[in-house]
């Protein structure tokens, strides 16, 4: 829509408009009392118990990105989360990517990518050096954007992938302690990775791995702008600026990924990649891939593969129309979730972009098409001043549709020399669906998190206290990450609830890629197990329903990424159920 | 003409991608920018920012209204030439002598609309806010206040502003503004989920005749687009034939069509439209300084639009024009040749293959062609004269005394 808006007041102008600087000297005409020009009161907090409290202080971590006023791409984006069971203990602990010293950089600081153990009512403790999950922080190589975490060996614990600006690392969880295990595993993409898909696209029973990389960035010519004003205008680049670096497929070969980019039809295809979410968005059995790429058109690889074994992905984003917005071009796309938002039991999809632009939702429209509500939604024009980093699909307030948090953030920090109005700083977004797919934005009254402002980066939704519902952890730049505990289910009060944590087989232990399905007093609902979806991110794996009353799911169906099935239930509400497959 | 002039035209020529196209002109660096970056490490964040919907604003205070009057006049006349960057100067300056002059403040507000980059629409915001402040009743300020607030996706706000600006009489039947007025109000319709409502507010401001091709073309896509998620298909690709009418080469257009034949089960079409909005969102979509010094990947995608799309004479003579821009003569005469098999002798591609015969150096060649040109008035004959002689010119390297010899030849009858 604001192509539109915008052209029309472009346009305009021409018109005649003789009378028009008249106007100015003439009363209202109609004698109506002007409306306020600042009423606030649709923004005032509400006196309820808040939906999130931030734990504040629960890490001790300040991000590090290694910048040194030089303005290379690179030290602006990052912040990403991953939210996994390193320890085997059950419950969540958390991992924070860090960068590393960049050209220029003078100085010393702590670059170690950091882990933290989950002890418990929101206390944490840093077991980076015990863990060995750390690098040295000393380059490109060491400098982490995200995190993955699958079962990749299959021996029930989760093993963890570092996307790095440079070469990627594989770790494996032995017990709780990681070991570099790149060389014998593979999957040591040296693009500048900013997410990694783990799924089994040829349904052969183990994971493969598609590589999202972003830009070649060229450290010999960093920052951009205006500089005849100054060096105080110095910025960051538009990704433009670099050619896009391309994405990579591993073919998980007996324990082993092998590169097949070329092989695949995947090299050569031209994106800036930021983000990436699973789906099988088209509901033929099998798991898709959708990419968010910055000012290039998305991908959306299609799973075309016909019998166990095959491997043929497709890239339909055009055909789906989901590769641009409604405008027709590319935007800024970094974020990015499925979700059924309107209760078709389809995914529509989030894909969130710089201010400027609206982030855009495509609603699925089923046959493998997409139509753009980004303004129907609700979620269009209130983002249209921001810039969306990480966005989650879950369901805060246990009323059985998915809501939607998304973390804002500017991505040059002088903005405000740039463009007096705008902010590097921005609040947090909160979006409530009133169960068809429509949006209201909800402000401070969900919690103080909300009242602020902040450079935010990846979301990482989970159940970090076992609760029942869903927590978030949100990634900052300059700052350490908010760690958001959901009180919908306080002292075990609230709604009915239902959890599901999934347990594959072989090489696919973790069910990345399942789809489940829940019937609930005559009412179903559907989910997916992802681990990655949207900027920087890896989430929970276990799925959380709520149940709108219902005492138990009368029936659980999943579909396994293998393309077996399995019915389950009842399955009694207000615990989490782990499923096996048969 | 100031530095930032190409970018301010393709900001008005693209309006959709004005943050990308400021960002470019800000952000967009030569390689040869580059200043000695400060030591250390990257420079701690701004201070905390305020609202910029809600920023705190004082009364404005009556100044010397006589010499802010004058300085308007100055602005306006500016703003008439297509001066934008002088007629900003002149508009802030009359407000300095006099912040309570509201011509000025609104006739900025609406340049900074019109203007639509970074940071421009909450400046604008501010202006239409300080106006109302110096006069409450001011129904241009709320108009342009409650654009503002659309622009800036402050719906709920904007909406009552917009609708107590259209109850004013001179407002509503001003042309301009009214009409944006009526689509700003049908967007928000459309955005809080009436569809009729917004359906009828694009109507309504369609109706608003006469508007310029583009802008009725971006409210018939607007209808579409609504119409589309009501599922009427039919209607809806016709508003879209339309809207394709009076802006072939919008993109926008190009993916509303191929999206309605895929949904009626037209792969065909679809495939086609998708093929030429592709090339149009590649033309359109990248303003890096790369893409813009790739001559050559310019020509290549004109070259497959026209392939593509051998009916549309805008391709046609963008690609001639865009042969011409890089000195390619033979190429553009070859391109207009075959326009003018298929097409006649079409006054624009006379005068496009007088250019290129020109540009070569050929103005015999250029004369011959030019005489078939059908009869015109004279100032329409000059203008087109004055365009084959300064291809002539620019691409073989004459003065402006050997221009206006020849000039004068061409007069003669």
């Amino acid at each position: 829509m604001s192509r539109v808006r915008r052209t029309a007041v472009r346009r305009l102008r021409a018109l005649p408009c003789a009378a028009w600087p008249l106007v100015a000297l003439l009363p209202g005409s109609c004698g109506d009392a002007p409306p306020g020009a600042a009423s606030s009161d649709d923004h005032a907090p509400r006196s309820r118990e808040p939906l999130f409290v931030e734990h504040a202080g629960a890490v001790d971590f300040t991000p590090q990105w290694g910048g040194s006023g030089r303005k290379h791409l690179t030290e602006i984006t990052g912040g990403g989360v991953a939210l996994f069971d390193a320890d085997g203990d059950g419950d969540l602990d958390l991992f924070l990517p860090q960068g590393a010293a960049l050209p220029g950089f003078v100085g010393s600081a702590d670059f170690r990518d950091r882990l933290f153990r989950n002890d418990g009512d929101w206390r944490f403790t840093d077991v980076t050096d015990a863990s060995g999950v750390s690098d040295a922080g000393r380059g490109i190589d060491d400098y982490t954007y995200a995190a993955a975490c699958p079962d990749f060996d299959g021996d029930g614990d989760q093993d963890l992938y570092l996307c790095n600006v440079g070469r990627n690392r594989f770790l494996r969880n032995d017990g709780g302690r990681f070991v570099d295990a790149t060389a014998e595993w593979g999957g040591d993409s040296s693009g500048w990775s900013t997410a990694a898909a783990f799924f089994d696209p040829d349904r052969d029973g183990d994971l493969d791995l598609y590589v999202v990389n972003y830009v070649d960035e060229d450290y010999a010519h960093p920052g951009c702008g205006p500089l005849e004003r100054g060096p105080e205008y110095r910025s960051f680049c538009h990704p433009d600026e670099f050619p896009p670096a391309d994405d990579a497929l591993y073919r998980n070969e007996g324990g082993r990924l092998v590169d097949v980019t070329r092989a695949a039809g995947i090299a050569g295809s031209g994106g800036a990649g930021l983000g990436a979410v699973l789906s099988d968005y088209d509901g033929d059995g099998d798991v898709d891939l959708f990419v968010a790429n910055d000012s290039t058109p998305n991908f959306l690889w299609r799973n075309e593969a016909r019998a166990a074994g095959e491997l043929a992905l497709r890239e339909v984003a055009g055909e789906a129309f989901v590769a641009v917005d409604r405008s027709g071009l590319s935007t800024a796309a970094m974020g990015c979730d499925f979700g059924d938002l309107d209760g078709d039991l389809d995914f529509d999809l989030l894909v969130t972009n710089l201010d400027l632009e609206e982030n855009t939702l495509y609603r699925n429209l089923g046959d493998g098409l997409f139509e753009d509500r980004s303004s129907a939604s609700g979620l269009g024009p209130p983002s249209f001043l921001w810039v969306g980093f990480g966005a989650e699909f879950f369901d805060g307030d246990l009323d059985g549709d998915l809501d939607l948090l998304v973390a804002n953030g500017h991505v040059c920090d002088n903005i405000h020399l740039l463009e007096p109005t705008q902010t590097f700083r921005q609040p947090p977004h909160w979006y409530v669906n009133d169960s068809t797919g429509r949006f209201t934005q909800r402000g401070a009254e969900i919690g103080g998190y909300f009242a602020g402002r902040y450079v935010g980066r990846g979301v990482a939704i989970g159940d970090l206290d076992d609760d029942g519902d869903a927590d978030a952890v949100v990634a900052h730049w300059e700052r350490g990450p908010a760690l958001l505990e959901n009180r919908t289910r306080r002292a075990g009060a609230g709604p009915a609830w239902l959890g599901i944590e999934l347990v594959g087989s072989g090489g696919n232990r973790s069910a990345l890629g399942a789809h489940v399905t829940i019937e609930a007093g005559g009412w179903r609902q559907v989910e997916e197990v992802r681990g990655t979806s949207s900027y920087g991110a890896f989430h929970d794996l276990r799925l959380l329903f709520a149940l709108r009353g219902a005492a138990a799911a009368e029936r659980v169906t999943v579909r396994w990424p293998d393309g077996r099935s399995s019915e389950h239930g009842p399955l009694v509400a207000g615990r989490y159920h782990r499923l096996a497959i048969p | 003409m100031s530095a930032a002039a190409p970018a301010r035209r393709a900001v008005r020529a693209a309006p959709r991608r004005a943050a990308a196209l400021l960002a470019a002109a800000l952000f967009g660096c030569s390689r040869g920018e580059e200043a000695a970056p400060a030591a250390g490490r990257t420079p701690a964040p701004l201070p905390d920012e305020t609202s910029l919907l809600d920023a705190p604003l004082e009364r404005p205070q009556r100044g010397d209204t006589a010499s802010a009057l004058v300085l308007y006049r100055q602005a306006r006349a500016a703003l008439d030439r297509d001066e934008l960057d002088g007629a900003q100067s002149l508009f802030e300056a009359a407000l300095q002598a006099d912040p309570a002059l509201n011509l000025a403040r609104n006739d900025l507000g609406f340049l900074l609309l019109e203007r639509a980059g970074r940071g421009a629409f909450g400046e604008a915001l501010r202006h239409f806010r300080l106006a109302r402040l110096a006069a409450a009743d001011d129904a241009l300020a709320a108009c342009g206040e409650g654009l503002a607030r659309r622009e800036l996706g402050d719906l709920e706000r904007a909406r009552p502003l917009l609708e107590f600006a259209l109850r004013d009489l001179a407002v509503s039947a001003e042309p301009g503004r009214g009409t944006l007025a009526r689509a700003a109000l049908a967007s928000i319709a459309a955005a809080q989920g009436d569809v009729e409502g917004a359906l009828a507010g694009y109507a309504d401001a369609l109706e608003r005749a006469p508007l310029p091709p583009g802008t009725a073309a971006h409210f018939r896509l607007a209808r579409a687009e609504l119409l589309q998620e009501r599922g009427a298909l039919e209607a809806a690709a016709s508003e879209v034939e339309q809207a394709l009418q009076l802006a072939p080469e919008e993109p926008r257009g190009h993916l509303l069509m191929a999206q309605l034949a895929a949904r009626r089960g037209d792969g065909e079409r679809a495939a086609v439209e998708r093929r030429r909005h592709e090339l149009l969102r590649a033309l359109q979509d990248h303003t890096a300084l790369r893409f813009r010094r790739d001559a050559a990947r310019t020509l290549e995608l004109r070259r497959a639009l026209v392939a593509e799309w051998p009916d549309h004479l805008g391709g046609v003579v963008a690609l001639a024009e865009e042969l011409l821009a890089q000195r390619q003569h033979a190429d553009a005469l070859q391109v207009v040749a075959a326009a003018r098999a298929t097409r006649g002798a079409l006054p624009l591609l006379i005068v496009l293959a007088a250019r290129a015969h020109a540009g070569a150096g050929d103005l015999a060649a250029a004369r011959q062609v030019f005489a078939a040109l059908p009869p015109c008035g004279p100032a329409e004959r000059l203008a087109a004269v004055r365009l084959v002689l300064a291809q002539w010119q620019r691409d073989q390297g004459k003065s402006a005394a050997e221009l206006a010899r020849e000039l004068a030849a061409w007069s003669e009858p």
